[in-house]
């Protein structure tokens, strides 16, 4: 593996903060660490950089080991939350500031840079003071200035929770694609499951400095594996074995409080189908969220159950909600 | 930095600043200091003979008296004037605001000759004249601590809120705005008052032998017999710290009720017919 | 009309005792104290006495190297400051200010137990036998004492606002914490440094009281030329007075605008 992260602890007095048994990432790949806040993603971002360091762990790099090295040696790329673009400078003496530490030569320290604003679509704005810029474009800078040293990797720390949607969505897919052009090993910290799902190739998601799951989005949405996993990636109806039980014939929902059950609200069908389970419900609401209309009914036990359709005709009238067994999701409760 | 150096450079700095004050005090309280590290003997007498001597406690008096002279006119003229310009003179506030700074380029001498130089010819009692110097020296602090003071607590919204609840004018200067600006002007005044009170150059200037103040009196006695004087600077220091200490403690309550407000958010004001209530209610989010 | 009432007084006395006072002594300083006529007499003999001439050097000597070392000083505490705790930070500004009130008579005097002829530090370290509090650099090392708290208020916003970010994004980049304070950190903080700088050297050209207190009128410097020309010790001039108050005001002003345009130049 290109990057392997292991046995990482940390305390932060006596609370401990990380305890990351292992994260292993492939060259090129571009990996999300998805958790609320406080979960410990940025710190073990840091800990990865050496400008936080752990108890105990290893890191390698490129088979290198580098938890001991400074981080000025670590060649490391790093994109914080609020850009820290160095104020005084323009955004070509920005984005040239690792160049010339290293003492390159003003033709090529030149053409890099170029090159690099080209990337990010800055070029135009070279002469200007950092001070100048929209959000969105002081990112744009802070991300080239990150890439122009050729790092091993990048880390991106919360990058795009301070821009407002639009542009967010703009640079999600900006990054994305220079990550592919550039073949770059990334690790984007977020706590917005929807970004995270949008680009990553796999992703993290981290509990209280505990690793929960690690898969690709698809994975995580269609199977995940606890409780807090399913309530945080995903819009899931969450139903305990009473309000299903009674509408079984066979064990397939056993008596008692083994397991808690996730339903996906597109899953829920109006029609019966080869193995469904059926509800009695009625219609209590909807609610229109653009191109998806949301359908919230009531069952017997005064639980609420959300069905989504697509926003393109209305449903038939109905007072039964069918459920394929196979895709009710099953999770012991002891993964709770 | 490391932890190891900078405590070492507190350290050196709180030696420096401390041994001054230590030297005056143990001068104070002793009758002879030979060339010996540490004085010959310790006594209090010094501080005695100070508390019954007579010009002493007039110097002091006359000390208070200044400083309450002007905190009154500071309170009557200058931070009505404050608010007024805060409040409805905006681009004049600016152009304050850079001016304020400028006591602190131009040393306080110049503006004593030209007050010299204009009153020493004219019947004026000099004594007004310093009363005035000292209104235009601390108008730097006023400003800055009221202004503050009014941003801190959104007075403009205040009033604004008083003012659509149907409050009279008369209503809201009273019951609006003077018990709002009440913590301001009291730090304020602390300020002015040590201001005063350490004030040497423009009293001994202006008016000197005339009018001795505390510090006049200081000078005078550092001359004469430096164990007074010690024991002068030692009482003049111990009311300084507790004005200072006043000061530190009501900024810090006031930092924490505007802390607790903030958690609370302010709740709507109920319209009621009577004004007073809906005072009340405006006042209660303040 | 009758809103800009509250103002009268207050504009009244503003007037009244800076703004014609002020313009008043403009005047006044270019006419002779001997006959009353109109003469830049005043001014050549400010230029050409040597002893006047003694005095501003003095008093910009003294002012030079006080901000330096004071600026420096507290350059030096803002940055241990800044590995405190808040509440730390917070005492000790609280003690500086309260340093800063010790200037003056109380300072002059403690110096003179400290450091004066048969001062106890003198006993104490030998070293410092041939140090004379009562020269130029005296003064100068006695000013530093409230020069680091003025200096400690006007810088301490200023460092603060240096993002740990900025130091942390030029190790990534591979430099050195050095290389970052060089690079980035000090051209931030270069206009707050200069103008720093010009308020302690205006304070160190106009202290009064430190300087009277400890040396009386004996050593020359500019403040206490213009008090005794002005207040009349025993030959007033105080149309010389007004004379050398205006010039050393005009010098203040020079030293402003000359640290505003090195610190916006540099800016680039």
């Amino acid at each position: 593996m290109f990057l392997e992260i292991r046995n990482i602890e940390l305390f932060f007095d006596d609370k401990q903060v990380l305890a990351i048994d292992e994260i292993l990432i492939k060259k090129g790949e571009l990996v999300t660490l998805l958790g609320p806040s406080g979960c410990g993603k940025s710190t073990l971002l840091r800990c990865i950089t050496g400008l936080e360091k752990p108890k105990t762990g290893s890191v390698f790099l490129d088979s290198e080991p580098i938890q001991f090295k400074p981080t000025k040696e670590r060649n490391i790329g790093f994109v914080f939350q609020n850009y820290a673009l160095f104020p005084t400078m323009t955004v070509f003496e920005n984005v040239a500031f690792g160049l010339k530490i290293k003492k390159l030569s003003k033709e090529e320290i030149n053409q890099r840079v170029f090159k690099l604003l080209d990337l990010v679509s800055m070029t135009e704005h070279a002469e200007k003071n950092v001070q100048q810029l929209s959000g969105g474009q002081k990112q744009r800078v802070a991300l080239a200035r990150s890439l122009v040293t050729e790092p091993k990797v990048l880390l991106l720390d919360e990058p795009l929770s301070a821009l407002d949607a639009r542009i967010r969505k703009q640079l999600q897919k900006d990054i994305r694609k220079i990550q592919q052009e550039l073949q770059m090993t990334m690790i984007f910290v977020t706590h917005d499951q929807e970004e995270a799902m949008r680009i990553s190739d796999r992703i993290f998601v981290l509990d209280q400095g505990i690793v929960v799951q690690d898969s690709t989005p698809d994975k995580l949405y269609q199977k995940p594996k606890s409780s807090f996993v399913a309530e945080f990636i995903g819009n899931y109806n969450k139903l305990d074995w009473k309000e299903l039980e009674p509408y079984t014939t066979d064990d397939f929902i056993p008596k008692g409080n083994e397991f808690i059950y996730y339903l996906r609200p597109e899953l829920i069908l109006f029609r019966e189908d080869s193995d469904t389970l059926a509800i009695p419900v009625t219609l209590k609401e909807q609610i229109s969220l653009g191109p998806i209309k949301r359908y919230i009914f009531q069952t017997a036990s005064d639980s609420e159950i959300m069905v989504d359709r697509l926003n393109n005709g209305s449903i038939p009238q109905t007072n039964f909600l069918y459920i394929n067994k196979k895709d009710i999701l099953k999770i012991p409760i002891k993964n709770v | 930095m490391k932890k190891s150096i900078v405590i070492m450079v507190l350290c050196c700095f709180g030696l420096y600043y401390f041994l001054p004050f230590l030297g005056t005090v143990l001068y104070a309280s002793s009758t002879s200091w030979g060339k010996t590290i540490l004085p010959d003997d310790f006594t209090l007498t010094w501080f005695s003979q100070l508390l019954s001597d007579q010009n002493f406690l007039e110097a002091v008096g006359r000390s208070l008296f200044l400083a309450g002279v002007v905190l009154l006119t500071i309170l009557g003229l200058m931070i009505p004037a404050i608010i007024w310009i805060y409040l409805f003179a905006p681009r004049l506030n600016r152009l304050m605001e850079k001016l304020v700074l400028l006591p602190y380029a131009i040393p306080g001498i110049i503006l004593v000759t030209a007050l010299l130089q204009t009153y020493s010819k004219m019947e004026l009692p000099m004594f007004l004249v310093l009363i005035g110097a000292l209104f235009i020296t601390t108008l730097p602090i006023v400003f800055l601590g009221i202004t503050n003071q009014i941003r801190l607590i959104n007075m403009r919204e205040l009033i604004d809120a008083a003012t659509t609840l149907g409050a009279s004018k008369k209503t809201i200067l009273f019951r609006v705005l003077f018990p709002n600006i009440r913590i301001g002007t009291t730090l304020v005044s602390l300020m002015v008052f040590s201001a005063v009170f350490g004030e040497y150059m423009l009293t001994n200037l202006l008016i000197g032998g005339r009018f001795e103040t505390v510090r006049i009196y200081m000078l005078k006695r550092m001359n004469e017999n430096g164990h007074l004087a010690s024991a002068v600077v030692v009482m003049y220091f111990l009311l300084m710290t507790v004005i200072a200490l006043l000061t530190f403690v009501i900024t810090n309550r006031q930092k924490k009720k505007l802390w607790l407000k903030g958690q609370h958010s302010i709740k709507q004001c109920s319209i009621s017919v009577k004004e007073g209530v809906t005072v009340e209610n405006v006042l209660g989010n303040s | 009309m009758k809103k800009h009432l509250i103002m009268l007084p207050f504009g009244i006395i503003f007037l009244a005792f800076s703004v014609i006072p002020l313009l008043l002594m403009i005047l006044d300083s270019f006419q002779s104290d001997v006959t009353n006529e109109w003469t830049i007499a005043n001014y050549t003999t400010i230029l050409n006495n040597p002893y006047y001439n003694k005095a501003f050097i003095n008093s910009f000597l003294i002012a030079t190297v006080s901000s330096l070392l004071g600026l420096t000083g507290a350059f030096i505490l803002c940055l241990c400051l800044l590995n405190l705790s808040k509440r730390t930070q917070e005492k000790i500004t609280f003690v500086s200010n309260l340093a800063a009130n010790f200037a003056g008579v109380p300072l002059a005097f403690s110096f003179i137990i400290l450091l004066g002829n048969v001062g106890v530090l003198k006993m104490l370290f030998p070293l410092l036998e041939g140090f004379n509090l009562y020269s130029w650099l005296g003064l100068a090392v006695t000013y530093v004492y409230f020069q680091i708290p003025l200096g400690l208020l006007f810088i301490y916003p200023s460092i603060k606002e240096v993002k740990k970010e900025w130091i942390d994004s030029v190790a990534l980049l591979g430099g050195s914490k050095g290389y970052a304070w060089r690079k980035v950190a000090f051209p931030f903080l270069r206009p707050s440094i200069m103008s720093t700088f010009v308020i302690l050297f205006a304070n160190g050209m106009g202290t009064y009281e430190t300087a009277y207190a400890l040396t009386g009128s004996n050593i020359n410097l500019l403040t206490i030329r213009i008090g005794s020309l002005v207040s009349g010790d025993v030959f007033a001039k105080p149309n010389l007075g007004s004379a050398l108050a205006l010039l050393f005001g005009l010098i203040l002003i020079l030293a402003m605008i000359l640290t505003q345009w090195v610190g916006r130049k540099v800016r680039g």
